[in-house]
């Protein structure tokens, strides 16, 4: 309880708040959703063209659709914290986030995850209705819900970790954005974005198979589309592995770069 | 006793230097060079408990990074620093419970959420136990006078308004220490006033020890008993502000609106810049004649609508530091 009130508490606070922010934005939220309808739409007909009554990676066209609805929805709702850890060295707001009881690895990621909820909600809700209108239901394991959600958090975790760890290259270089742009590429190829992994030829997939791109995007996808026991202790064990490597990138990072970092502004 | 205790504190930054045009952008990219710039030079100074001080400089003189600093912010190059006992870069988070700081020109308040929203989470953060938290909250708000508009969101505020809850987030942890960078920068004369007054009651009423940095002479004339003036990252001058005023703050300038058309007017010991019909604008030496008898002169000739008396810009008053010799009263002079 002391925990809740206290470390913890704060850390809930900040998701929050970070949240509650981001519902002012709900509006805006819902238009670019629109984006998400388009790329749908094109791949739905892409699918049924492409796929007849066939499959890929033992997904029918419905399914590569469902499969394709949660990849974009995860991807699409991951904040850009980069952008923000950017504009925090070029403006000199980073002198109020260094300066307060907390950890700064730990803030972002509570605001992170209290940022990508809303989104995940708004772009969910548009991309699962257009889904079902065009390509039917989705036969999802209800029983299984908690290990999919385990997968999700995880897969957040993972995301936030790779984008925070370009996201302190502002540290060094201020402008960050060349190296996410670089990054956002390979997250379309390597992490699954249109096609699970397993459908790829064995090279690709030997490259996707080394990275933790995966794990944050066609991993957590791919278990709530077709819900595998085998799969998932394999995912699970991949996310914990990357997530503990990756948090150790960041943190040696930080204290790298909050150690040479140019605070700006008078 | 000492709260803040500053030893040869020097900080030096390596910047990316390019030569102007588009070969010069390519050589920086192929063959970059560094130059090294000193914005702290080796500073030495201590605050006592409940102390009132002024840091004041012109711009780029060394204020902000002494703060950040002292702050936990930033690394030294050189030198060292003692904030309550801690070595601020050493035990940054352990020293934030203890101590607050408004940097002027930035925010600390989640700009489309009401003020409330934002102290709320700082409660969190400072893990303030929630009855503490609404009894310190129920104060601020009083002190600050908060009630009309704590539960605007932040981008409807006026700057003065803002600058008011930023100044009131900061200080409900109860902070020891409390730096404030530019708090009344961009603040018009009345917002000034409120801010210098509120910042005079924290630090009588909660013994807070105030750090202030500010390039307007005002701030640091009607608030601190110390001040301590930098230039180029050296300080120049450390002494009290009874000192500063009677041989640096001398000069005013006052500008004069008439309340009916005045052709004429004739002002001893005074400097007149500009005279119409509608007002006169004229500078003055505080050492040569009282305010009060200039005042006395011009209202037996003019009737007057408005007055303003200007401080003399710090770009003045660090001249005239340089200008002057050594006198008695100051600690530390250079030139």
């Amino acid at each position: 309880m002391q925990l809740v009130r206290g470390s913890l508490g704060k850390y809930l606070r900040i998701a929050e708040i970070s949240l509650t922010n981001r519902v002012v934005y709900l509006a805006d939220h819902f238009t670019s959703s629109m984006f998400l309808i388009l790329i749908l739409f094109i791949f739905s007909q892409l699918w049924k063209t492409v796929l007849g009554g066939g499959q890929i990676a033992g997904l029918n066209a419905t399914g590569m659709l469902w499969y394709m609805v949660f990849t974009e929805v995860i991807t699409l709702s991951t904040p850009a914290t980069h952008r923000t850890v950017s504009n925090d060295v070029k403006s000199g707001d980073l002198a109020y986030k260094l300066s307060r009881p907390y950890s700064y690895i730990l803030y972002y990621l509570a605001v992170h995850c209290g940022e990508f909820l809303v989104r995940l909600l708004t772009n969910l809700l548009v991309g699962a209705a257009f889904a079902y209108l065009t390509m039917g239901s989705l036969a999802v394991e209800w029983d299984k819900l908690g290990w999919m959600i385990l997968g999700l958090a995880l897969a957040v975790a993972i995301n936030f970790l790779m984008n925070f760890s370009l996201a302190l290259l502002a540290f060094w270089l201020e402008d960050n954005r060349p190296f996410f742009w670089i990054f956002n590429k390979l997250v379309f190829i390597f992490g699954g974005l249109f096609v699970p992994v397993e459908a790829y030829p064995a090279g690709l997939r030997f490259i996707s198979y080394l990275l933790p791109l995966r794990y944050g995007v066609s991993a957590p996808a791919r278990l709530i589309v077709n819900f595998e026991y085998g799969f998932l202790w394999q995912m699970l064990g991949g996310q914990i592995v990357w997530a503990l490597l990756l948090s150790l990138l960041v943190s040696a990072l930080f204290r790298k770069g909050v150690r040479q970092v140019h605070v700006h502004g008078g | 006793m000492a709260v803040i205790e500053v030893d040869g504190l020097c900080k030096v930054f390596r910047t990316k230097s390019k030569e102007p045009g588009l070969w010069g952008s390519l050589q920086a990219v192929l063959r970059p060079t560094y130059s090294e710039v000193t914005a702290v030079k080796g500073i030495s100074f201590q605050v006592e408990e409940g102390e009132l001080l002024a840091f004041i400089g012109p711009n780029g003189a060394g204020k902000s990074t002494t703060i950040k600093m002292l702050t936990g912010i930033l690394n030294p190059t050189g030198g060292s620093a003692q904030v309550l006992g801690l070595v601020p870069w050493e035990a940054r988070r352990q020293l934030a419970y203890n101590i607050g700081s408004v940097f002027g020109q930035k925010s600390q308040l989640w700009y489309h959420l009401p003020a409330l929203d934002s102290f709320r989470l700082l409660a969190s953060i400072y893990e303030i136990d929630t009855r503490v938290y609404k009894e310190r909250l129920h104060r601020l708000v009083e002190l600050f006078e908060l009630e009309e508009f704590i539960k605007t969101p932040v981008r409807k505020l006026s700057l003065g308004q803002r600058m008011r809850c930023e100044i009131a987030a900061s200080m409900l942890h109860k902070p020891k220490v409390i730096f404030l960078d530019e708090p009344t920068i961009g603040l018009d004369v009345v917002a000034k006033l409120k801010i210098r007054e509120l910042i005079k009651r924290l630090n009588e009423e909660e013994k807070t020890t105030i750090f202030l940095t500010s390039h307007d002479a005002g701030d640091i004339e009607q608030l601190c008993r110390r001040v301590i003036v930098v230039n180029h990252g050296e300080i120049i001058l450390d002494t009290t502000t009874s000192h500063l005023r009677h041989n640096y703050l001398t000069t005013k300038l006052v500008n004069v609106k008439f309340g009916a058309p005045c052709p004429s007017l004739s002002l001893t010991n005074v400097e007149i810049l500009k005279h119409t019909e509608k007002g006169v604008k004229f500078r003055m030496n505080t050492k040569l004649t009282a305010v009060e008898s200039v005042l006395t002169e011009l209202f037996a000739q003019v009737k007057a609508e408005d007055i303003s008396v200007e401080e003399p810009a710090m770009e003045v008053i660090i001249r005239d530091i340089y200008a002057r010799p050594v006198q008695e009263g100051d600690q530390d002079a250079a030139g």
